[in-house]
C-alpha cells in the first residue's frame, strides 16, 4: 500500500525540539513508511511570518516531486491587500493547499475576515486544512464552509475530543475531510466511514510531532475493504489534488 | 521479513505475545466510542488485530463509582478468562472502603490495581492510597497510576512510593504525558527505581520517543497499552510496531515483559 500525507511540517519550532525538522529527515521518514507524497507546510510561516516562511518552503521543497507545499495564511499582512501579490502568486501557481492558524495568528475563521483568501482558494479549488482546535466557533467555520461548497476542508489533528462534532459536521457538510493521524476515536473509521463515506478521511501522519507508524497501523488492521483502505492511504487525497486548478 | 515488514503487508501477527497493559471497558461521557466497547466486542477487535490479552480498569472504576465498575470487569473476566484479566479500581476519597474492595477482588483473580489521581483528583503520595500501597507490597501485585504533568500524579512522586513500597511494581501510565517534560521525569524514575516500568499507552507519544526510551533505559521496562476503547488501539499498536527498534525490542514491550509481571505476582 503507498500513502499520500495530507499532514507535514518541516523547521523548528519555539517551544520545543522535535527530532527531526528538515526536508532530507522528511524523505527519510517517507522512504521507511512507504509515503509517496506529502503536503508540507513551514514551521516558520505557522510560528513566524507567513511570507518569510512560504519563501523559505518554496525554496527548500524546489521541483521536489515527493513533497508538495501548502501555503500558510494569514490575512491582512499589509494594510494595503487582505493578501499581498506574493501570496496570492505563490497561491496561485506552486501551493497545494491552503493553512490557517486563527487563534495562533489572531483572526477570525469567518467570511467577514477570510472571504477574500477563500475567493481566490476557491477559483483554484485548493483544500484548506485548519487543525480541529485552532476552530474558536464552529458556527463561523460552519458558515463559510457552507459558502463554499466547492472547497475541501479538512480537520487536521482532529483527536478524539472532536468526536461528538464530527456526525453534525458531516451530516450538515459533503465537503468536509479529516485527516486520521490523531483520529483516535475507537472504530470511529469503521462506523463513520460507513453512514457518511470513506471519503471522508485522508492519510495524514501529523510529522514530526507525531511518527506515521500509528495512523498507518489504523489503515492497515481496520475493518474495512482493501479498495476503502487504499482510498484512505491515498487516492482520496489524490482526488482532491486532482481538482486543483491551474 | 521483520515485523514492520510484516506489518506493511498486513499482517495479523499471531505468532506475537501481545498483552495491552492498559485498557478499559464501555463507553464514557466525556468522549465518542463509536464502536462496540463492551467485553464482547473488545475481546472481537483484539481478535481482528492479534492482540491476545488485556488488563482492564472500567471507566466507572477510574470515574465516580468503583463498585459497579468492578463487577462489571469481573464479569468480563469470568466471561473471557484467557482474554481479560482485570485491574481492581479504589476511589481515595472512600478510604474504609479501600482494603475490603482489594481483597475482595483478589480473591476473585484481579491482577492489579488501578489509580487514577487526577479524574479523583487525589495526589498520589496522600495518605489514602497509601492503603492501596500497603496492600500491593503485602501481596507484591503491580499497579497501574495514570500520569501525566499535574501535581497530582506526575512521575517524580512514584521515585518516592516506589522505593519505600519495593515489591510492588508502579506502572507509569502515559510515561507522564507524552511530552518532552514527562516522559523524561518517566525515564529518570525507571533509571533510579528497578520496580517501575513505563506504561506506552498515550495518543501523543511517538515512535521516535519510543525509539528514544529504549536508548536511554533498554526495553525490559517498557510495556505496550492502548486505552482501548477510550482509544482505537490501532494506533499505539502501530507506533510499536512499525517503529526502529529491534524486533526483539518489540516483543518484550509488546508483551513478554507484562508476562514476566504477571508470572512474578503468581509465585
Amino acid at each position: 500500500m503507498k500513502y499520500f500525507d495530507c499532514n507535514c511540517m518541516i523547521g523548528r519550532i519555539s517551544e520545543k525540539k522535535l527530532f527531526f525538522d528538515t526536508k532530507e529527515d522528511l524523505l527519510k521518514e517517507m522512504d521507511y513508511y512507504d509515503i509517496e507524497k506529502a503536503l508540507v507546510y513551514s514551521s516558520i510561516a505557522y510560528q513566524y511570518n507567513t511570507e518569510y516562511g512560504n519563501k523559505l518552503l518554496k525554496k527548500e521543497v524546489g521541483n521536489n516531486k515527493r513533497i508538495l507545499p501548502v501555503a500558510v495564511v494569514v490575512p491582512w499582512d499589509s494594510i494595503d491587500k487582505c493578501l499581498s501579490e506574493e501570496m496570492e502568486d505563490f497561491i496561485r501557481k506552486s501551493a497545494y493547499g491552503v493553512k490557517f492558524f486563527p487563534k495562533k495568528s489572531n483572526f477570525k475563521f469567518s467570511k467577514f475576515n477570510i472571504s477574500e483568501i477563500l475567493d481566490l482558494v476557491n477559483k483554484i479549488r485548493l483544500p484548506v486544512f485548519i487543525n480541529y482546535e485552532e476552530i474558536e466557533d464552529f458556527e463561523d467555520f460552519n458558515a463559510v464552509v457552507y459558502s463554499y461548497p466547492d472547497i475541501p476542508f479538512i480537520l487536521t489533528w482532529s483527536g478524539y475530543r472532536l468526536g461528538r462534532i464530527l456526525c453534525s459536521l458531516f451530516s450538515l457538510f459533503k465537503n468536509i475531510h479529516i485527516d486520521i493521524s490523531n483520529f483516535h476515536n475507537y472504530e470511529g473509521i469503521e462506523y463513520i466511514g460507513r453512514k457518511y463515506g470513506y471519503n471522508r478521511f485522508l492519510f495524514g501522519s501529523g510529522w514530526p510531532y507525531m511518527s506515521p507508524g500509528g495512523p498507518i497501523s489504523r489503515i492497515i488492521y481496520a475493518g474495512i475493504s482493501g479498495s476503502d483502505k487504499e482510498k484512505i492511504a491515498y487516492y482520496n487525497l489524490e482526488e482532491i489534488m486532482k481538482e486543483i486548478i491551474r | 521479513m521483520d515485523i514492520a515488514e510484516r506489518v506493511k503487508k498486513g499482517e495479523i501477527l499471531k505468532d506475537i505475545l501481545i498483552m495491552d497493559c492498559h485498557a478499559h471497558m464501555d463507553k464514557v461521557s466525556a468522549f465518542s466510542i463509536y464502536g462496540d466497547s463492551s467485553c464482547d466486542g473488545m475481546v472481537r477487535l483484539m481478535d481482528r488485530i492479534g492482540i491476545d490479552k488485556c488488563i482492564v480498569s472500567h471507566h466507572l472504576s477510574i470515574g465516580p463509582d468503583y463498585r459497579p465498575g468492578n463487577d462489571i470487569v469481573y464479569a468480563a473476566i469470568k466471561k473471557y478468562p484467557e482474554r481479560i484479566l482485570g485491574y481492581t479500581g479504589v476511589n481515595p476519597h472512600y478510604p474504609d472502603e479501600i482494603l475490603p474492595e482489594l481483597k475482595k477482588r483478589l480473591k476473585q483473580g484481579f491482577v492489579g490495581i488501578k489509580i487514577h489521581p487526577d479524574t479523583h483528583n487525589y495526589k498520589a503520595t496522600d495518605n489514602n492510597y497509601h492503603i492501596a500501597y500497603e496492600f500491593a507490597q503485602q501481596n507484591k501485585l503491580f499497579l497501574l497510576s495514570h500520569t501525566w504533568g499535574h501535581d497530582t500524579c506526575n512521575p517524580k512522586l512514584f521515585v518516592e512510593l516506589a522505593s519505600k513500597y519495593s515489591s510492588v511494581k508502579f506502572l507509569l501510565a502515559h510515561a507522564g504525558g507524552g511530552d518532552r517534560q514527562g516522559i523524561e521525569e518517566s525515564i529518570e524514575a525507571v533509571k533510579k527505581c528497578g520496580n517501575i516500568y513505563i506504561d506506552i499507552t498515550c495518543s501523543l507519544l511517538s515512535s521516535y520517543w519510543l525509539e528514544e526510551m529504549v536508548r536511554q533505559i533498554g526495553d525490559e521496562k517498557i510495556l505496550f497499552g492502548t486505552d482501548c476503547p477510550f482509544l482505537d488501539p490501532r494506533y499505539d499498536l502501530g507506533m510499536v510496531l512499525l517503529s526502529r527498534i529491534s524486533d526483539k525490542s518489540k516483543e518484550r514491550i509488546l508483551g513478554l515483559n507484562m508476562k514476566k509481571i504477571l508470572e512474578g505476582g503468581k509465585k
